[in-house]
């Protein structure tokens, strides 16, 4: 194994001195995440959103301070009315060496946004068309205005597709070897073991990516990954338990700077079923809770206590609003009132959430619950949640852009298709506000009805916010340039060997 | 009957498991499902002699309430598959003809299986939990008495006492019962030590596996799993209930070992 490593490494070098190339090394990224498919609108499971980015480039990108920058558009202008956008494309070519041109732009956009497939539209809700103008314009028209519609361009399904392989190979296109438009293309995907990426020599950016290549492997056990790295058999660990950063950072060799991220982590009531339909239930059920010592409890005070219903790294976050806080002599008081004194909830957890779970239930059964823990295994846990069969579950959820919109659409809207977050929280006034907020052009008025959003949520207790924890991944500190933005995209194509 | 030193050693382990089991409210300093916010991760001291887990629950305490979960286990567990066992291993092999053959060929399928697949497989089936742990020992772990009854009852079946028997006109259940069955239980006792302590064991690797005693219990298996993340910085949360495990293990080997010896059993 390692001889066949140096092997490939003095080849890579030799080619690197011949072609001048900077790239040298292949970067190993382990993750519990699985990559299950590799078309761009099938799914929204954090391993496969991390893929995408490395096959698929978008109109647009982040640059390391998250600001947008031109990536296959060049350029674009908005109309006065915010309905249409016009996107000027840069020359760029797939991995097999055909043009990227307007139709497939529009091609692809166009799938996100109407395709049955697409698993996640939401952002594209307010697109009439993606239409091709010329083989370097694409024209994007609105039913309605929508204010972070660029920002969107860049979200992780938003990836530019080849249509001539799309329609020349169907759904095999992306069964195994994807024609690409990212840093990297794919030279072996073994389904439940790894993607193994190379760099894609027609990509746009010209001198990135800067290595060879890269495999994203999976291994579900973090104690495995933890001393994979520590052994310097990966360059980077996605998902460093809390309990370990410390431990790993002192270790030579090895950093874990902690990222940030959109994460939020809540406890979710189903609003249709008793007792949580109730309002002061729902208090009781947060009043019962010392959220602060659960949170260090919890990630031994690495993440930052929950406020609001929406994630702290969004632009519009109400620092001002608040949960109820601890007092569970007064939750007590409260079930007494509504005469839920001793009412039977089911917690319905993943494996994750087994330290979460025994703090819940102490905590609600001290207050007057009479907490069971049922213990589901993650396809179950998302199967159940969907149908609305759970009393009470604890998740998290990150959002795709700095933007709330998909956000609110996510978590506290109740007629955005999932329901707020299948929670069933269904406030009219806030549905309202959620379109009324996409709509407005000004960001002082945007601001004021996303403020507003929040408090009346977070009152309501559409959910029970907890925390907001950094992404805490492990690197090896012979490489530099790789991170994790909060959109979930590892930046594979600036990273770099250091020698 | 001389004693052997090994199970005197074995059955003083056992005999002080169980003295800890039973008094495990008087031994354990705090409550072991309690938990406290202000004492999370800490290292053994004398306030808390096993140190706390992740929670602020203390780690002595729930190992000592832990001895009783284990031996509730570890006994409940061995006594259906001992009845089933002998039941059918005694049947067959006092009879023989058709009624054993039949009886062996099932026992022939159920050996080669790994015992502890067999076992996940059923618990996965049924779903976690204690008593579906016991449904699939009752399911696979009788092969082994089976066996062992069978070989003693065909040695039995032509000794002169129960021809004797036999020829007064007792019946075969009378038989069986008065004469074959104590005659037999020896072996099967020996057995039955060394069984116990995998089933202790196995349900303890079901409990970390998530699919036995289910947390917040106070169960050895579960508390090592707790831990699991910790074990390089609060190596406490698992270290001392696998050691309460090993204890535990060892007494019931020796006490085993010991009873064969002391029985001249050739294992």
């Amino acid at each position: 194994m390692l001889n066949s490593r140096r092997l490939a490494c003095a080849t890579i070098v030799a080619a690197s001195i011949a072609s001048g190339v900077m790239a040298q090394d292949v970067v190993r990224i382990a993750s519990p995440n699985k990559v299950t498919v590799l078309d761009p609108i099938a799914s929204a499971a954090a391993g496969n959103i991390e893929a995408f980015g490395q096959l698929y480039a978008r109109l647009l990108r982040r640059d390391t301070s998250g600001a947008l920058q031109p990536a296959l558009a060049e350029s674009w202008t908005v109309s006065k009315d915010g309905l249409t956008y016009t996107f000027e494309l840069h020359d760029a070519k797939f991995s097999d060496g055909t043009d990227i041109t307007a139709q497939d732009v529009a091609f692809s956009l166009n799938r996100v946004a109407k395709d049955e497939a697409s698993s996640y539209p939401a952002a594209f809700v307010p697109v009439k068309a993606f239409t091709a103008i010329d083989d370097d314009t694409v024209e994007l028209t609105l039913e309605y205005p929508s204010a972070p519609m660029l920002s969107y361009m860049e979200i992780f399904n938003a990836g530019i597709v080849s249509m001539d392989d799309v329609q020349a190979r169907g759904d095999e296109a992306f069964l195994t070897t994807p024609v690409s438009s990212g840093p990297f293309m794919v030279e072996v995907w073994k389904p439940n073991d790894r993607l193994i990426l190379k760099a894609n020599p027609y990509y746009w950016r010209e001198g990135y990516p800067k290595v060879a290549g890269a495999e994203l492997i999976e291994i579900s056990d973090d104690n495995t990954r933890g001393s994979m790295i520590m052994a310097g058999e990966i360059d980077a660990n996605r998902g460093v338990p809390f309990a370990q950063v410390d431990e790993m950072n002192a270790n030579d060799g090895v950093t874990v700077p902690l990222e940030p991220s959109t994460l939020i982590y809540e406890i979710m009531p189903n609003h249709a079923v008793a007792p949580f339909d109730n309002i002061n239930v729902r208090k009781a059920a947060a009043m019962a809770l010392h959220r602060e010592a659960m949170v260090k409890a919890m990630t031994l005070g690495k993440a930052v206590v929950a406020n609001s219903t929406l994630p702290n790294a969004l632009t519009y976050y109400a620092a001002d609003v608040a949960a109820p806080s601890y007092d569970p002599a007064a939750a007590r008081a409260l079930l007494e009132a509504e005469g839920a004194l001793g009412a039977e909830v089911t917690l319905m957890v993943t494996p994750q959430f087994e330290q979460a779970a025994t703090l819940l239930k102490a905590q609600w059964d001290a207050a007057g619950f009479k907490t069971s823990v049922e213990r589901v295994d993650p396809g179950l846990w998302w199967d159940r949640l969907t149908k609305g069969e759970y009393q009470v579950t604890v998740n998290w959820w990150y959002n795709e852009t700095e933007d709330p919109d998909l956000a609110v659409r996510w978590a506290v809207c109740g007629t955005c298709g999932n329901k707020s977050y299948y929670t069933n929280y269904n406030n009219e006034e806030v549905n309202a506000m959620v379109e009324a907020a996409l709509r407005e052009q000004d960001d002082t008025k945007r601001s004021a009805i996303y403020g507003e959003i929040q408090r009346i949520s977070t009152e309501e207790l559409a959910q029970i916010p907890l925390y907001y924890p950094p992404f805490a991944n492990a690197y090896s500190t012979r490489i530099k340039g790789l991170t994790l933005t909060p959109s979930l995209q590892w930046t594979l194509e600036e990273a770099e060997f250091v020698e | 009957m001389k004693m052997s030193p090994m199970f005197l050693w074995g059955a003083g382990l056992v005999a002080l498991w169980g003295v800890i089991a039973l008094a495990a409210p008087m031994l354990a300093t705090h409550d072991p499902y309690a938990i406290d916010f202000e004492a999370l991760l800490q290292a053994p001291s004398a306030q808390h002699f096993f140190g706390t887990d992740n929670v602020g629950r203390d780690t002595f305490s729930r190992v000592i309430y832990g001895a009783r979960l284990a031996l509730y286990i570890g006994i409940l567990g061995v006594i259906a598959p001992m009845l089933i066992g002998m039941a059918i291993g005694l049947t067959a092999g006092y009879f023989g003809g058709w009624v054993d053959s039949i009886a062996m060929r099932v026992v022939d399928v159920a050996v080669p299986f790994p015992f502890f697949v067999l076992v996940l497989s059923i618990v996965a089936v049924l779903g976690p939990g204690i008593e579906n742990y016991f449904i699939a020992l009752a399911l696979v772990g009788w092969v082994g008495y089976a066996r062992l009854a069978r070989a003693e009852a065909i040695v039995l079946r032509s000794s002169e006492f129960v021809m004797a028997a036999r020829t007064m006109g007792f019946s075969h259940p009378y038989i069986l019962f008065r004469h074959v069955l104590p005659n037999a239980l020896s072996p099967v006792v020996v057995y039955m030590m060394t069984d116990v302590t995998l089933v202790i064991l196995f349900g303890a690797a079901l409990g970390f596996l998530g699919m036995g005693v289910a947390p917040p219990a106070a169960e050895w298996g579960v508390m090592i799993s707790e831990g699991q993340i910790y074990i390089s910085t609060a190596w406490w949360i698992s270290f001392f209930p696998g050691l309460a495990m090993v204890l535990i293990g060892v007494g019931f080997a020796l006490m085993g070992d010991g009873l064969a010896k002391m029985l001249r059993i050739e294992r």
